[in-house]
């Protein structure tokens, strides 16, 4: 005995009259005039909107310097962003959207390797091309041809940190966040370590949220470890761990990769000496300097991840160049990308592998916290 | 059209979910904040089968639906043992510790990295992966737990359920074995989960556990609450509306920096002014 | 991964101390958030969701007056507590006191609740973006070791305070008029309204008081590692499942809870890996709601 309740029915119909009149007013069309669209895919809301504001920042950075320039050939260049939440879903609706209604034919994204893989089903049989300035997950590289990353697989920087960490260090520790990044270092690292001979004697993970380390840290304590691979993601868990690390008293060398913004860097004198893999670019080169400067300016205020600034920068630089050079022809996009090579961009020197969605030719360094600030380490 | 044959099969697996918390929430009145738990050993059972070993997928529905099917008896069992807000409570915690299972069994679900790669539906040559196709199977799917739903709750074991709703010690006095009917419309409510579950993994091609957190159970909770309680249409409208709702926001201007945050701002007051002017829900007979 | 070679069985004792002292600075954070839940609970009778990121509030009001307008670091703690209290204040007076009146059932204060969390999380993240903050670090950083096990300055004030407040909550209801009446409407509201109590400004006063005990928890956190929009949920979680152990609504059973849960997290992550943290404290709500569900003090105010 249910009630049909008219109103509810009403309500209804009244949602979808919007939604249908907001489509359709909004509707971008593939104009020849009028500005060129790309789409952005990033989580824009929730725990990784942190890093979402650093992909945002890096595309609108970018945007600036082009449109400033006179844009391609006399056309602004405008991003749409979407929410992917860091979710394969919403990343799914929000590639669905920009193909289908705004009509992209470039996106910068996902950020979170699961919004890559949740976008990619969508954007590759509408051969739009997906270009991840910051997934790592090593199954990234399966995608097909018409994804590519600037972001190196997690595989590089476990491998790199493990050769240096094991040729010096005997009992060594690593606390990993519980995120894909993270993860993926973190198995690559441990294998790497093992392969080399040496053991890890301290492997555990924290959710992201956790910010009471005491107890993981008691127990890293009573091993007597000489070596802390401090595997986190978010800057801030990093220097807490650091933090409540030395306030127990323990006195191994940190390690941690790619945090070389201040939410770690400054965030307490416990962090001192901590030494960082990182990408080239970005601290001592010209062009990465440039760009810090220019977000300086623009954000007022010192970007935190200024990796995923950096990579996002040079993505959308990179997508607008081979527009410039070939048109909006994705197919002749596509075969751009894969033959790129040498591209000097704001991270470092690298070029995109031929086939795969993967980087070539980036190399890693090591950096070091001396006096609060980021310098070049000499191993 | 492809966006709109894409809201359309999110409106379907989300019905589906509806309708199997409302046998639970709805008629029965246990207040389950767990759902998404059962979703998601629908989804990851299918992602695994089907990337580890190959199995076809339907096959793989009926796998997730038994293993979900024991396991959920036995989560059923022990919240049988609380009442009202405590149920809540201890929902809430089941759905937790299934999540970090999720994140924390690596060798199982690969935890954060997630399980991608899980091929679209095939059966007798029929390929699914054109989307329009997949949404058919989403809209039978979704009708024949419709009709499911419609027929238990129509049945005389529908009128035990609202008994219990209403008193369950009255009913008790009558010589009811209250606990096994509440365990078997938790069990069928979960199985009906799984099946969500398994067509969400095949189609989105891509699972890891943020997916199956507290806040989707939430979600769920919400869209059946929105369509009304104990009303199976009301159940498939809530799904249309709150599926709908953040899409429809992605196309009003906010400035783009603090789009994000507006739509969550949005969803947080329609959920306040919905419990302050119309609880009952858009159609619900049932007020809360 | 088998990542247990060479690990002691027992706890080594030098560790102890520390253990023990990680478990107090835990249960001294999560009294306080049980304290105001409890009160809450007590006296409204739902369990407000929307809790947790009055936590949130507090610390980010603080981060305000402090950095953006310059204001001396105590007074902006005087001021975020206030601000606290008056923004769960308000809440009530729009929202919870609506459903009270018509006397809503508690899924809808739920659903309102959770409404009030995501709409408050998602202003905060707008005015102050997502980004984790760090305070000033003016209050002492000091560390101290106590029997071995270390301990830094805010810490030990986050403790002293909880004891405080807690004791003051219990002298404030037991001897004074307004505690009483509170009390009373914790009770049982319906007679209270007919022997002329005003229930509604009693339970008004208690969000306000409430509220600013969440805000000034949120700033505590804030000294002790920072801030971010999303902060109040877990807080909120841990205080919910310390005081079911401890028995809810019981000012008492929520402090007591609260370190017993900063004890079996603390001591239970030492055998059973860190990750699976959140999954122990659940763990250990379902068996409390199964064996003891009043918990160990049971649950009058």
């Amino acid at each position: 005995m249910e009630q049909t309740n008219n109103k509810g029915i009403w309500w209804v119909v009244g949602i979808i009259v919007v939604v249908l009149v907001v489509i359709f007013a909004f509707r971008g069309g593939s104009k020849e005039t009028g500005p060129i669209k790309i789409g952005v895919i990033a989580p824009l809301t929730g725990d990784a909107s942190v890093y979402g504001e650093a992909v945002r920042n890096g595309v609108a950075l970018a945007l600036d310097e082009i449109n400033s320039a006179g844009g391609v050939g006399g056309r602004t260049v405008e991003a749409i962003y979407e929410d992917g939440k860091c979710n394969g879903k919403d990343a799914a609706s929000a590639a669905q959207k920009l193909v289908d209604i705004d009509k992209v034919k470039v996106i910068v994204g996902g950020m979170c390797s699961g919004e890559t893989f949740g976008a990619a089903p969508v954007t590759t049989p509408a051969k739009v091309i997906l270009f991840s300035s910051v997934s790592s997950a090593a199954k990234v590289s399966t995608l097909g041809g018409y994804v590519f990353r600037n972001h190196p697989s997690d595989n590089l920087a476990g491998q790199e940190l493990a050769k240096y960490i094991s040729s010096k260090y005997k009992k060594i520790a690593i606390v990993s966040e519980q995120t894909d990044y993270a993860q993926g270092i973190r198995t690559t690292f441990i294998d790497a370590v093992k392969a080399d001979g040496s053991s890890v004697v301290f492997d555990e993970s924290y959710v992201s949220n956790t910010k009471d380390f005491r107890s993981i840290v008691s127990k890293i304590k009573s091993l007597g470890v000489d070596a802390l691979f401090i595997n986190a993601q978010v800057g801030s868990n990093a220097s807490q761990i650091a933090k409540q690390a030395r306030e127990q008293g323990i006195n191994a060398q940190f390690f941690t990769a790619y945090l070389t913004g201040p939410e770690f860097v400054k965030a307490n004198p416990e962090v001192e000496g901590t030494i960082i893999i990182d990408v080239p670019g970005l601290s001592t080169d010209v062009k990465g300097q440039q760009l810090l400067t220019e977000y300086k300016a623009k954000y007022n205020s010192e970007p935190n991840y200024k990796f995923f600034v950096g990579t996002s920068y040079d993505a959308t630089h990179i997508l607008v160049d081979a527009i410039t050079k070939v048109g909006q022809d994705t197919s002749k996009i596509a075969n751009y990308l894969h033959s790129l090579k040498n591209y000097s961009g704001s991270i470092g020197t690298y070029s995109l592998d031929p086939e795969k969605p993967d980087v070539v030719g980036l190399g890693l360094v090591f950096r070091q916290i001396k006096n609060g600030e980021v310098v070049d380490f000499i191993k | 059209m492809d966006y709109f044959v894409h809201i359309a099969i999110l409106i379907g697996i989300y019905s589906i979910l509806a309708l199997s918390l409302n046998l639970i929430v709805g008629y029965t009145g246990l207040l389950s904040i767990t759902q998404a738990a059962f979703y998601g050993i629908g989804a990851y059972t299918t992602a695994i089968l089907l990337t580890a070993f190959g199995m076809n997928f339907f096959l793989s529905i009926v796998v997730g639906m038994i293993i979900t099917g024991i396991l959920s008896l036995a989560i059923g069992y022990v919240l049988s043992k609380f009442d009202g807000d405590y149920f809540a409570l201890g929902s809430f915690g089941f759905n937790i510790i299934v999540y970090s299972i999720f994140l924390n069994w690596q060798s199982l679900t690969r935890g954060p990295l997630g399980i991608p790669g899980i091929s679209k539906p095939v059966l007798f040559g029929l390929d699914f992966s054109d989307n329009l196709i997949f949404l058919i199977l989403v809209i039978v799917l979704a009708v024949g737990v419709y009709f499911i739903s419609q027929f238990i709750t129509r049945s005389s074991f529908g009128r035990v359920l609202k008994a219990i709703r209403e008193d369950e010690k009255a009913i008790k006095v009558f010589g009811y074995n209250t606990l096994f009917f509440k365990l078997t419309i938790f069990v069928i409510g979960a199985m009906i989960a799984s099946v969500a579950g398994s067509l969400f993994a095949s189609y989105i091609t891509y699972v890891d556990p943020t997916s199956f957190a507290l806040s989707e159970s939430i979600f769920i909770l919400a869209i059946i609450i929105l369509g009304g309680l104990a009303n199976n249409k009301g159940a498939v409208l809530g799904a249309i509306c709150l599926v709908i709702l953040p899409e429809a926001l992605r196309f009003v201007g906010f400035p783009s920096d603090i789009a994000a945050q507006m739509r969550q701002v949005t969803y947080g007051l329609i959920l306040i002014v919905l419990m302050l002017y119309r609880p009952q829900g858009l159609l619900g007979e049932y007020k809360l | 991964m088998r990542k247990k070679a060479g690990f002691a069985i027992f706890i080594p004792m030098d560790i102890i101390p520390q253990l023990i002292v990680n478990s107090i600075i835990a249960g001294a954070i999560y009294s306080l958030v049980a304290l105001g839940f409890n009160l809450i609970y007590g006296t409204a009778k739902f369990f407000d969701l929307g809790y947790g990121v009055l936590t949130a509030v507090g610390g980010y009001a603080v981060f305000y007056f402090s950095r953006t307008l310059g204001f001396d670091i105590y007074v902006s703690i005087v001021l975020g507590v206030l601000l606290a209290g008056l923004v769960g204040f308000v809440i009530e007076k729009i929202v919870y006191k609506k459903l009270r009146a018509r006397k809503a059932s508690s899924m809808v204060f739920m659903v309102a609740a959770l409404g009030v969390m995501t709409t408050l999380q998602a202003i905060i993240a707008i005015l102050f973006s997502s980004q984790f903050q760090v305070f000033p670090a003016t209050i002492s950083t000091q560390t101290f070791q106590i029997f071995g096990g270390v301990i830094t300055g805010v810490q030990c004030i986050a403790l002293v305070l909880s004891i405080l407040i807690m004791f003051s909550l219990v002298l404030v209801l037991r001897f004074t008029k307004f505690g009483k009446a509170i009390k009373a409407v914790s009770d049982d509201a319906e007679v209270s309204k007919m022997v002329g109590i005003d229930t509604d400004t009693i339970i008004s006063k208690v969000f306000f008081i409430g509220s600013a005990i969440a805000g000034l928890a949120g700033i505590l956190v804030g000294f002790d590692t920072g801030i971010e929009p999303t902060m109040g949920f877990s807080l909120l979680l841990k205080g919910v499942i310390a005081s079911i152990i401890g028995g809810v609504g019981n000012i008492y059973g929520g402090v007591l809870g609260s370190f017993l849960l900063g004890f079996i997290e603390n001591f239970g992550i030492w055998k059973i890996s860190g990750e699976w943290k959140d999954a122990i404290s659940f763990s250990v709500l379902i068996l409390f709601l199964l064996f003891r569900p009043n918990g160990i003090l049971g649950k009058k105010l």
